[in-house]
């Protein structure tokens, strides 16, 4: 077991421990006749903000407390166990009322995004690896424009030098289109489809057709369709590595809205402790 | 990796700062320019310097810089500043006038994707902030409000409701959260109290009630508690015992502690969880059938009110041949399922008793208003004036001894009376004592004083809890009327004069002692009770006044059956807590329930199939099963000793069944059968009456009538017996301060954990509760009403 393991095994245990004891709680503040969705509400508030303190860490870079990686992991844990104090809050039921509804949208919203979140920033880093080389979201666009340079210019180079045209006609047909491509973000998450079996199908069939002096060519052409391959695997990947905080963090932003209203609100129609 | 896609070389690759607002149009070309947009976002591709020149490439600068030396040559030369990693120095170099000769495409930055989820953000932000505006901007009235949580129950939900109607709102311009700068922590509290607008009758009206645990006064759940602290501890729930640790305080108990409401329509607003009635208690055990402490002389918690000696009736008096045609054969022949099925009735006396006892309920005359003679002449010297002009006008000049009732509303100075007359030798204190005396009869009693001078004593005489004084004193007034118009037919005669009352009593007014007197027309005459409340409630100032009852002497059981006493021989003469005394003429308790937190439906019971017979007649083996009757002679004998006269104290009794074992009921009810909720025998609330109808609310709500049920293949269908349990747990309502220390309505281990009922014994346990509280309470008319014909609980004499 490495370190890393160790870790969730620790953290996994915390939480469950949590959990039970905040299970116990609601339960026996249930029993003693205690307002048990007065406590967990404020239990689940103070967790929102906790969780909050995450992006204002990143913001605030010169106010070291603690290291990221640290925070990032309370903040998967609490995150969870938010959810939990979330089902005690709600009685796991549906709430009936319109402003309780939006309430309890926006937290599932942002709960699950940031499961989604959790679920890409461990998976895809991982696949990541298995395709060529890691990029730089920024450098990726040049990336992919020189590939492309790189790619005309050995057909133009086998045009002009050995005057044929077949790789020329098959470049413009097959090829040109997929170096010219931005991948779809969800290519991150079917990257062996069929489409690039195909390609691979119409590149061996092509090779036969070829006379001797065109074969290596190919054989760089056929490198650079793979590093197009790994970069637009980078590229979907390090999008939907971003895109799914354009749903967490704006709707978070929402949640301690609304949360704050309904505290306010709930303190001011009988509130009991 | 034959083309690797990264290579870092600070000469050779451009550095991305991916934390900047804008990015360059055409980075997603892959031809972002070195430049890039200004921090406003703006294009720098024509950007013109402060020089004049135009920028491309770069921004060309003159002079070449040598960075080992430090030293400038060739400073009238423009030279090109591209980047190394951009290609370094172009060709061509920069035009004379200094521009770069690589001028950019202009484009339209792009944002970044943080500045583009930073835009979001405030977006959503923004909308919500604006959202919660208008939604918090007017205080919610309707319930169709957004910022109502849910739908309310039913029985809340009228076309007036609003929020108001349950949350104090004060009129301040926050909106919806107008009273949030008025919090003081709990505000269930202060909405508690809108609860009790409509349901006042939870702590009974009384506000240092309303909020205790079972709406119950401190010190006497403080009594239970001591009570419960002496038994052995049992096994307790482990959830139990915790939330017992953090317990609610038992002296601020809000409405919103057990009744959630904005559950739904439907949501049940009742239920309790028997862990969350145990831990509050001190003795809690696990379950129904496992803990639950033993009953030990329930359900025979009191004597009845009545005396009826079910063994020596049906062992003796029904066998014999005078009384064998009228002997009773079931106990549904005296008793009778109560609308909605909750307890069993009695029967009245004309059904039940009067075919053997009718003959011997009646009394003789009785003096109702007889004057003592008063020696006025030789108490002349102790009048005033006024006084002696009134007793010079004295006719009752009679011979005849003082009536009980007047002996009884003097109080302690009837003692007096004896020396009224003669007064030859009395000594001037005894003729002051006796000047007083005349005094008090002539202007506070004597009818020929103000109309209402007998009524105002009889009031303050009878000093009865539910009879209005307006009553008592309407009572008085009406002798007053009777004596005066009999005294003035007979002004001219010396012949009594009679006159007939409507239910059958007699006045007679005679001329010649100036006395008036009333021949009762039978049971249940209401001028009798009336006397006999007011000299009841007099004992113990006045001793005599148990010669008026009756139950002074040594005759049967002690009770003098010739006069009142036929009447206290059967109607309990009782000692409350408060030390007065009353006499029971209804079958139950009318004042005070000994039970309030106790309910027992006997229908859900006797219906049984095993414990009814094929012709769905209740069978005797049906009550037997639980309530079986002492034939033992020692325990019948205590049992009447209980009725004797003179025994006043309704808890020290012998009951004349045997005592309940708690295995009569943990052989149904357990979890899996019959259920062992605490709710299904105990209540929480201890009130007077029922929790419905509303009360108090500027609406008419209809009052629920309890239909009688005469096809017992309606009796069983699911709504029926919905309608009969909302009728019998809000007819189990109660008094709010029990009169018995034992009741243990708070621990369910007390002895007579009060389970299953009857709060009184043997021959009464299958009796109505608040039949006749005369109040118009009852939600059950039908069979109540048929018992209050029995009760007669209107002072008023016949007129």
């Amino acid at each position: 077991m490495n370190r890393f393991q160790k870790r969730r095994l620790y953290s996994l245990a915390a939480l469950a421990v949590a959990v039970v004891l905040t299970l116990l709680a609601c339960r026996a503040l249930d029993i003693a006749l205690r307002p048990s969705p007065t406590y967990s509400g404020l239990l689940l508030l103070a967790t929102v903000l906790g969780l909050t303190l995450f992006n204002a860490r990143k913001k605030l870079p010169f106010l070291v407390v603690l290291k990221a990686s640290t925070w990032m992991q309370i903040h998967i844990y609490v995150g969870l166990f938010s959810v939990v104090v979330f089902l005690l809050h709600c009685d796991f039921k549906l709430p009936s009322g319109v402003f309780e509804s939006l309430l309890a949208a926006v937290f599932v919203i942002v709960s699950a995004s940031g499961v989604i979140g959790l679920y890409l920033t461990r998976s895809l880093p991982r696949k990541m690896t298995n395709f060529g080389e890691p990029a730089i979201p920024e450098q990726i666009p040049a990336r992919r424009r020189k590939i492309q340079d790189e790619a005309e210019a050995l057909v133009l180079k086998s045009e002009a030098e050995l005057h044929s045209s077949s790789l020329t006609d098959f470049y413009l047909n097959h090829l040109r289109p997929f170096f010219h491509r931005r991948p779809h973000v969800l290519f991150a998450l079917r990257a062996s489809g069929t489409r690039m079996r195909e390609l691979d199908e119409q590149i061996g069939s092509i090779s036969r057709y070829l006379a001797e002096a065109e074969r290596p060519l190919l054989k760089q052409l056929c490198e650079l369709v793979e590093v197009k391959r790994n970069l637009d695997y980078q590229s979907a990947a390090q999008r939907l590595l971003r895109l799914w905080l354009f749903i967490h963090i704006p709707f978070t932003y929402s949640l301690l809205i609304l949360a704050i209203a309904h505290a306010a609100l709930a303190l001011s129609y009988g509130a009991r402790f | 990796m034959a083309n690797p896609v990264n290579r870092f070389k600070h000469s050779e690759t451009a550095y991305n700062r991916p934390n900047q607002k804008f990015a360059c149009g055409h980075e997603c070309d892959g031809k972002a320019c070195a430049l890039g947009p200004d921090a406003k976002g703006r294009c720098r591709g024509d950007f013109v310097t402060q020089y004049g020149r135009r920028a491309g490439e770069c921004i060309p600068a003159k002079g070449q810089y040598n960075r080992v030396t430090g030293e400038t040559t060739q400073e009238d030369r423009w030279f090109c500043s591209r980047d190394p990693a951009l290609g370094g120095r172009c060709e061509d170099g920069p035009l004379p006038d200094g521009s770069c000769c690589l001028p950019l495409t202009p484009c339209h930055p792009t944002k970044s994707l943080r500045h583009q989820r930073g835009t979001l953000t405030l977006l959503l932000a923004g909308l919500t902030f604006a959202l919660v505006l208008i939604l918090f901007a007017n205080r919610p009235e309707s319930l169709s409000h957004p910022l109502n949580p849910g739908p309310i129950t039913s029985v809340h939900s009228t076309a007036q409701t609003t929020c108001a109607t349950c949350h104090r709102q004060p009129a301040e311009a926050l909106g919806a959260l107008s009273a949030l700068p008025k919090y003081h922590g709990d505000r269930a509290f202060l909405d508690a109290h809108q609860c009790a607008i409509c349901h006042h009758e939870i702590g009974a009206g009384k506000k240092e009630h309303l909020f205790t645990a079972h709406t119950l006064p401190q010190d006497y759940l403080a009594k239970l508690t001591q009570k419960a602290e002496k038994r052995p501890p049992a096994t307790v729930p482990v959830m139990v015992s915790l939330a017992s640790r953090v317990g609610v305080d038992k002296r601020k108990i809000a409405c919103a502690s057990c009744h959630q409401e904005h559950q739904g329509a439907q949501a049940d607003l009742r239920h309790m969880s028997n862990a969350q009635c145990q831990v509050c208690h001190t003795g809690p055990f696990h379950s129904f059938s496992q803990g639950h402490p033993e009953f030990t002389s329930y359900p025979y918690h009191r004597r009845t009110h009545h005396f009826f000696d079910h063994e020596t009736h049906f062992n003796e008096y029904f066998k014999t041949d005078e009384f064998k045609q009228f002997a009773k054969n079931a106990c549904t022949d005296c008793h009778s399922e109560q609308t909605g099925g909750g307890k069993m009735l009695t029967g009245t006396f004309e059904d039940s008793c009067a075919d053997c006892h009718h003959a011997n309920t009646t009394v003789g005359s009785w003096d109702i208003l007889a004057f003592p003679r008063i020696d006025t002449a030789r108490m002349a010297d102790q009048l005033e004036p006024e006084l002696a002009e009134k007793l010079a006008r004295w006719d009752s000049a009679s011979g005849r001894e003082i009536s009980s009732l007047l002996r009884i509303l003097l109080g302690q100075q009837h003692r007096e009376v004896e020396s009224l007359y003669p007064l030859r030798r009395a000594t001037e204190e005894e003729k002051q004592a006796a000047a007083a005396v005349a005094q008090t009869l002539v202007e506070e009693i004597y009818p020929e004083g103000s109309a209402g001078t007998l009524g105002q004593r009889l009031r303050e005489s009878a000093l009865l809890e539910d009879v209005e004084p307006d009553q008592a004193e309407r009572l008085g007034t009406n002798l007053v009327e009777v004596f005066t118009n009999l005294r003035a037919a007979a002004r001219d005669s010396e012949e009594p004069v009679v006159s007939t009352t409507d239910s059958g009593g007699t006045f007679t007014y005679d001329p010649v002692e100036g006395a008036l007197s009333y021949q009762p027309s039978g049971h249940g005459d209401l001028l009798m009770k009336s006397i006999l409340d007011v000299a009841a409630a007099k004992v113990e100032e006045v001793p005599e006044a148990l010669d008026l009852l009756g139950a002074a002497g040594d005759h049967w059981q002690g009770y003098d059956t010739t006069g009142a006493g036929k009447c206290l021989k059967c109607h309990t003469l009782d000692r409350r807590d408060d030390g007065s005394m009353r006499i029971n003429w209804s079958h139950t308790a009318r004042e005070l329930a000994a039970r309030p937190m106790t309910k027992f439906k006997h229908r859900s019971h006797v219906r049984l199939p095993e414990l009814v017979r094929q012709d769905q007649v209740l069978a005797n083996e049906a009550c037997a099963s639980c309530h079986q009757l002492e034939t033992r002679p020692e325990h019948v004998q205590a049992y009447r000793k209980s009725f004797a006269a003179g025994h006043h104290d309704p808890h020290l009794f012998r009951s004349g069944f045997q005592p309940l074992m708690l295995n009569h009921c943990t052989q149904c009810h357990t979890q899996e059968r019959a259920g062992d909720s605490c709710l299904q025998c105990h209540q929480y609330h201890a009130t007077e009456s029922p929790l419905l109808p509303i009360l108090g609310t500027d609406f008419a709500i209809e009052p629920i009538v309890a239909v009688p049920i005469t096809d017992p293949d309606e009796e069983n269908t699911p709504q029926q017996e919905e309608d009969d349990t909302e009728v019998e747990n809000e007819d189990e309502g109660d008094s709010l301060i029990p009169e018995d220390e034992g009741s243990d309505l708070l621990i369910p281990e007390n002895e007579g954990s009060n389970l299953l009922i009857p709060e009184e014994e043997g021959s009464d346990l299958l009796i109505p509760e608040d039949e006749d509280d005369g109040k118009g309470e009852s939600l059950i008319p039908a069979a109540g009403d048929a018992e209050d014909e029995d009760e007669g609980e209107s002072l008023l004499p016949p007129e």
